[in-house]
């Protein structure tokens, strides 16, 4: 598997790059929004780790930019906060249109978790 | 104390709570992580020791953190008035900056002291000033690109009687939403409806208060690829003495 991981804050995108790899998958870290679409530009992921807040253009602002491309509107996306998740009010059927198909609280889940979490949804998108 | 004034420190002890809570967000997820990955104990020893590097980092960030809390909750809830007395603002920034190049290293990012030769003495109180700068440089760090430099310089002000220190970075850009809120938080601490002056973490809502409590100012403007953030202190006068026969 490999995975696009846009988050800001240089030490949690490495030790989340550092949990994929080692778990045997591929993962490319892109510090903003501008930096994940270059990347994705040049090379194809099957899944993507974003923050929702991000300096520049936000999270959120992300996924619609990704939903916009057809060839990328499909790629799942695991969506990370600091904020706890209950505290979102978004329904499940606007979370799948985004292709959105987790949210996460970053300090309630470890990158072992967030690993497997990836494991699962990327064999369910196969 | 009238109502309207103890409600008034209510709510700015429940800005300093939001925003101090944002920033121990990202150690704590942090140290939780590396954790994480370490039980799994299939870390080479040089991804060992930067982990241990790192957790450590975030503990003296945390502790920083309760600490500037302590000293805003003195300024905020306490009204507690400082002992001002002369102080040079080049050895405090010196101070901070070597608290903070090791940080700065880690987000590939440089430091640059502008300090020149005249030394500015303003009155202030070693402390709470070390600890404002601090806020802002630390801001400064976390929000840079990587490979950029980071400048601050003190300078004498426009405005009589004050000295400038200045802490320009490059940043990604910054939204004019983005602005808004910084101009928000540096505007609303007196305001009656301070609801999220906390949203940009605690580096920023500390600086403004403790920055306040010296007499001081907090300003910031953006400028090409980044922002430039200033306190202005006034400069400790000089007393005249005359030896007497």
């Amino acid at each position: 598997m490999k995975v696009l991981i846009i988050e800001d804050d240089k030490m949690l995108a490495e030790m989340y790059r550092d949990g994929f790899e080692a778990a045997g998958h591929e993962a490319i870290n892109a510090h903003g929004a501008q930096d994940a679409l270059n990347k994705l530009d040049k090379t194809e992921v099957d899944l993507i780790l974003l923050d929702l807040i991000l300096p520049g253009r936000s999270g959120v602002e992300v996924i619609h930019e990704l939903s916009s491309y057809k060839d990328w509107q499909n790629i799942p996306i695991i969506l990370m906060t600091d904020n706890h998740p209950s505290t979102f009010k978004i329904a499940d059927k606007d979370l799948a249109k985004y292709s959105v198909r987790k949210i996460i609280f970053k300090q309630k889940t470890t990158p072992t978790e967030v690993v497997k979490l990836a494991e699962g949804i990327a064999s369910e998108s196969i | 104390m009238t109502q309207s004034e103890d409600k008034h420190i209510q709510k700015e002890a429940l800005d300093l709570i939001s925003a101090a809570t944002h920033d121990l967000k990202a150690p704590i997820a942090l140290i939780k992580g590396l954790n994480d990955l370490m039980s799994a104990g299939k870390l080479s020893k040089k991804k060992h020791d930067q982990y241990i590097a790192r957790i450590s980092m975030s503990l003296v960030q945390m502790e920083r953190t309760l600490e500037t809390i302590e000293k805003v909750n003195d300024v905020i809830v306490d009204q507690q008035q400082m002992a001002l007395v002369p102080i040079s603002i080049n050895e405090i920034i010196s101070s901070v900056a070597s608290q903070l190049e090791p940080k700065a290293k880690e987000y590939d990012q440089k430091l640059v002291l502008k300090a020149g030769h005249k030394s500015y003495v303003v009155l202030s109180n070693r402390h709470i000033l070390e600890n404002a700068i601090y806020s802002l440089v630390d801001n400064a760090i976390k929000y840079s690109l990587p490979s950029s430099e980071i400048l601050i310089r003190p300078s004498k002000s426009s405005k009589k009687g004050y000295a400038r220190l200045t802490i320009r970075d490059k940043t990604m850009g910054v939204r004019k939403s983005d602005w808004n809120r910084v101009m928000d938080t540096l505007g609303k601490i007196d305001s009656p409806n301070p609801a999220h002056a906390g949203d940009s973490g605690l580096g920023l809502f500390a600086t403004v208060r403790l920055v306040q409590s010296l007499n001081g100012i907090v300003g910031v403007k953006p400028v090409h690829g980044g922002s430039s953030f200033f306190i202005e202190l006034p400069i400790a006068q000089q007393l005249n003495l005359q030896l007497v026969d």
